[in-house]
C-alpha cells in the first residue's frame, strides 16, 4: 500500500502543473485548464466528464496546493462535478458556464419556492454564471447568479484565491431548477470539500516543508549553516513527520470518501481537520520561525502557502467542531460494541 | 483500514479470526479485557500455539520457518491478534537476532538457533546498553580478547530485558580498542548466559516490575564460531537489528488494541453520573489522539508496504519509533486520567493489574515512560531522520 499516484493519475496532475507552469500564457491558467478538458475531471460523464474520484483528486489539488495556482479549482470545478456525479439523476439540469458549488447551511430559508437568507465564504463564486446551491435536505439547487433578490459580494480569500457571500432575498426558484433528494449528499459533499482543501493544504505543506529544509542548508550564521543546530535540525524533523503523517490522513480522507462507509469518513475527515487546526498550525508556524525575518515578509514565497494552509484549516467547519464530532463518534461506536461486558463504575 | 485490503487480505483476516477464535486461551483474553498484562507463562505457551500452526515468525521468510506474509499480512496478524486479547511476543529473538543471522550468520549459527527461537526453546536477551554507554552506544566498553578459539568477555550490561528469563544474549562487545572510529572496533557475539562469569541482577523500575536487569560479564569464555558476521564489523549488524527493533517498538497492532481498551475504560467510567467518554474535555484528548493513531497506522502500512520478509527497514525506523511510542504513552496517561484517585493508592503487585482497570493506566504510564528512551531515544532518532533522511 503505497499513494504514489497511478499511471493515469500521474499524467493528470503532470497536465495541470504544465498549465500551472506556463503561468497564463499565452491563455489565462483558467482558459488553458477549460480547453483542455481538465476543469471536468470529476463531472458525470453525460456531462462531458471523467466521473473522477475523490482519491483521483488529490495529487491534482495537491500540485495546485503546491504551485500557489489561484483558480477555483474546488468550488468551481471539482466539488460541482462530484455534486452532480454523485446526485445522478435527481440532479437539476445545469446550464453551460461556469457553475460553483454552494453549500447552503439552516443559514439560508427555502419557503414557498423562495430563498431567504445568506450563504458566507463560497470559495469560487467570484467567478460564476451558476449557483448550484446544496440544500441540507440533500437537494441540489441550480441558480444563475443574475438571479433577482441575489447579490454577491466578492472577495479575495487570505491565500489571494477568490469567494464571495451570498445573500439571498425572496429569490425565487424556477420550475426544474430543484432536484431530488439524494440520502446523505449534504453531509458527503460537506466533508469531500474539507478533504479537497485539505489535498491543496498538504501540497502547500509539501512545498513549505522542502523550501524550510533548502534554506537550513544554505542560510548561515554564526559562521555555520543553520542545519548544524541541533534545536533547528529537530524542529525541521517535527515538520517533515507530521507532513508525512497529515499525507497519510488525506489520503485515507479521499479513499473513504469514495466508500460509503459513512462512520469511517466522518473519522477520517475530522481526523484531517483537527491535523489542520493543530499539528499543521504548529508546523507552518514552526517552518516561519526556522527561517526567520525572511518568513514573515510579503515578498517571501512562504507566507501565500501558508495563508492556504490556514485557508483550509478555517473552512469547512472549525477544528473545535471536528474535534468534538470525532470525540462523538468515539462514543457511539465504542457503546454500540458492547462485545465486553461493561463494568460501570463512579469515580467522583 | 479495511479499506486498503484485498479480497486476499480479507480472506487472510478472516482465516486469522476463525484461528483466534479456536485456539486463544481463554485465560490469555481474559486477562487482557480485565485490563492486566500478561505473564511471562501466558506470552510463552501462546509462542508455543502460533509456533505449532506455523506462524510464530510473522516477519520471517518461509525458508527459515516463517510466514512470508507481506508487511499488510503482518500487520492484520498482529491487530487482529492484539484486538482478541493475545499477548505481545516479545521481539529478542524474532524481530532482533532471528533476521541479524539470516542476514549476516553462518550457516551453522542459522542450523543451530533460527530452530530453537520458533520452538521458544532458546529465549534471547539483548546486550548492548552499558552504564556508561546508553543513547552514545558506540562508547561500549565490554571487552572480548581472541585467545585461540574462543573469546574472553569483561564488561557490564545494563537495561538488559527480561535476562531474567533467557538463556542467550546477543552481545556487542569492544574487540579493537585502537579502532580509528568508535564503531569500527566492536564486534557482536552470541553468550550462553549459562556459561560462568555471568552474572544477573534485577533492576526495579518505576513501575514496580523487574523487566529490566544488569548483566556481568567476568571472563566468559565464548567460542569464536559465535561471532557474528566480520570481526570489527558488529556495528553493521547493531544497525540493522535497531532498525528492527525500532519498527517493533512502534507497536501498531498493540496500540490499536490498548486504543480500544482506552475507550472501553472511558465508556465505563463515570464522574458525577456522567460517563466520562462523554466529557468534552477527555473526548477532546481522546479525538486528538484518534487522529494519530488513524495517521500513523496509515502511515506505517505506506512505509513499510516496501519492506520484503528479513529485510532492512533503514531510516524509516526512527520515523515510525518516534510517533508509535509518543502515542503508546498517550494512551496509558489517558487511562491513568480516567481512573482518577483511584489510579493512586499503590498496590504490592502493580504487574498484574488492579480490578477494573484501576491501575492499568498508571502502571502502564510508568512502564511507559521507558519507550522514548530505549531502543534510541526520541532525541536520537531525530538526530538521525535530520542526518540520514533530511540530508541535515
Amino acid at each position: 500500500m503505497d499513494f504514489a499516484p497511478n499511471s493515469e493519475q500521474q499524467m493528470i496532475a503532470d497536465s495541470f502543473a504544465k498549465v500551472f507552469a506556463a503561468a497564463g500564457e499565452p491563455r489565462s491558467v483558467w482558459e488553458e485548464l477549460g480547453a483542455l478538458e481538465l476543469l471536468r475531471l470529476t463531472w458525470p460523464e453525460d456531462l462531458g466528464g471523467f466521473g473522477a474520484g475523490c482519491s483521483d483528486l488529490v495529487p491534482v489539488l495537491s500540485e495546485a496546493g503546491a504551485s500557489g495556482a489561484r483558480e477555483p479549482l474546488i468550488g468551481a470545478a471539482a466539488l460541482p462535478g462530484l455534486a452532480l456525479t454523485r446526485s445522478g439523476t435527481a440532479a437539476p439540469a445545469v446550464p453551460d458556464g461556469e457553475i460553483c458549488l454552494v453549500l447552503a447551511d439552516t443559514n439560508l430559508q427555502l419557503a414557498d419556492g423562495r430563498l431567504t437568507g445568506s450563504v458566507k465564504v463560497v470559495p469560487g463564486a467570484d467567478v460564476a454564471d451558476t449557483l448550484l446551491l446544496c440544500l441540507p435536505d440533500d437537494r441540489l439547487v441550480a441558480l444563475p447568479v443574475g438571479a433577482k433578490g441575489l447579490s454577491l459580494e466578492v472577495y479575495e480569500l487570505l491565500d489571494g484565491r477568490g469567494a464571495a457571500d451570498l445573500h439571498f432575498q425572496q429569490v425565487e426558484l424556477s420550475q426544474g431548477s430543484v432536484g431530488g433528494s439524494t440520502s446523505g449528499l449534504h453531509a458527503w459533499l460537506c466533508d469531500a470539500a474539507a478533504m479537497a482543501f485539505a489535498a491543496d493544504a498538504l501540497g502547500a505543506m509539501c512545498a513549505i516543508r522542502d523550501m524550510t529544509q533548502e534554506y537550513l542548508k544554505t542560510r548561515k550564521q554564526f559562521g555555520k549553516t543553520l542545519c548544524s543546530f541541533q534545536a533547528l535540525q529537530h524542529a525541521m524533523v517535527d515538520i517533515y513527520h507530521d507532513t508525512e503523517h497529515f499525507l497519510s490522513l488525506v489520503h485515507l480522507a479521499a479513499k473513504t470518501c469514495d466508500s460509503d462507509d459513512t462512520a469511517m469518513r466522518m473519522r477520517a475527515v475530522s481526523s484531517v481537520k483537527r491535523y489542520l487546526g493543530g499539528r499543521m498550525r504548529d508546523c507552518i508556524a514552526s517552518a516561519i520561525q526556522l527561517h526567520g525575518g525572511i518568513g514573515v515578509t510579503e515578498e517571501y514565497p512562504l507566507g501565500a502557502l501558508a495563508k492556504r494552509v490556514i485557508v483550509a484549516d478555517l473552512l469547512n467547519g472549525s477544528s473545535a467542531s471536528h474535534g468534538a464530532r470525532l470525540a462523538r463518534l468515539i462514543a457511539e461506536e465504542t457503546r454500540a460494541e458492547l462485545k465486553v461486558t461493561g463494568q460501570e463504575k463512579d469515580v467522583a | 483500514m479495511d479499506l486498503f485490503y484485498t479480497q486476499a487480505d480479507i480472506a487472510f483476516r478472516d482465516e486469522v479470526r476463525a484461528f483466534l477464535d479456536n485456539h486463544l486461551p481463554q485465560d490469555l483474553s481474559e486477562t487482557f479485557f480485565n485490563y492486566k498484562r500478561h505473564s511471562w507463562e501466558q506470552m510463552i505457551r501462546w509462542h508455543k500455539i502460533l509456533a505449532e500452526k506455523g506462524w510464530v515468525a510473522a516477519n520471517w521468510p518461509v525458508e527459515y520457518g516463517g510466514t512470508g506474509w507481506t508487511p499488510m499480512q503482518q500487520y492484520i496478524f498482529d491487530s487482529e491478534a492484539m484486538m482478541a486479547g493475545a499477548p505481545r511476543l516479545r521481539p529478542f529473538g524474532l524481530k532482533m537476532i532471528g533476521p541479524v543471522l539470516m542476514r549476516f550468520g553462518t550457516d551453522a549459527q542459522k542450523e543451530r538457533f533460527l530452530p530453537r527461537i520458533l520452538s521458544a526453546q532458546d529465549y534471547w536477551c539483548q546486550g548492548f546498553s552499558e552504564p556508561g554507554a546508553g543513547s552514545d552506544l558506540a562508547s561500549l566498553k565490554t571487552r572480548a580478547v581472541r585467545d585461540g578459539d574462543t573469546y574472553i568477555v569483561n564488561g557490564q550490561k545494563t537495561w538488559t530485558t527480561t535476562a531474567q528469563h533467557a538463556n542467550w544474549m546477543f552481545t556487542l562487545v569492544r574487540t579493537d580498542p585502537q579502532a580509528d572510529k568508535p564503531q569500527a572496533g566492536i564486534s557482536m557475539l552470541l553468550i550462553d548466559l549459562d556459561n560462568p562469569g555471568v552474572t544477573i541482577r534485577p533492576i526495579r523500575t518505576i513501575d514496580g516490575d523487574h523487566h529490566v536487569n544488569e548483566v556481568f560479564l567476568e571472563d566468559v569464555r565464548v567460542p569464536a564460531n559465535l561471532l557474528v558476521g566480520e570481526e570489527n564489523a558488529g556495528w553493521t549488524c547493531a544497525k540493522f537489528l535497531l532498525g528492527n527493533e525500532r519498527v517493533s517498538i512502534a507497536n501498531v497492532g498493540q496500540s490499536k488494541a490498548e486504543m480500544s481498551l482506552l475507550k472501553r475504560l472511558a465508556r465505563d467510567r463515570r464522574i458525577n453520573g456522567v460517563a466520562l467518554i462523554d466529557d468534552p474535555a477527555f473526548g477532546a484528548k481522546l479525538a486528538d489522539l484518534e487522529a494519530d493513531f488513524l495517521a500513523q497506522e496509515v502511515t506505517n502500512l505506506r512505509m513499510l508496504s516496501g519492506i520484503k520478509p528479513g529485510g532492512d527497514v533503514g531510516p524509516l525506523a526512527s520515523l515510525l519509533k518516534l510517533r508509535g511510542s509518543e502515542i503508546q504513552q498517550r494512551i496509558q496517561e489517558l487511562a491513568m486520567e480516567a481512573a482518577g484517585a483511584d489510579a493512586a493508592p499503590w498496590r504490592a503487585d502493580r504487574a498484574a493489574g488492579g480490578g477494573k482497570g484501576d491501575d492499568y493506566g498508571i502502571h502502564g504510564w510508568l512502564t511507559s515512560r521507558a519507550f522514548t528512551i530505549f531502543g534510541g531515544s526520541s532525541e536520537v532518532m531525530k538526530n538521525i531522520v535530520a542526518k540520514q533522511t533530511l540530508g541535515l
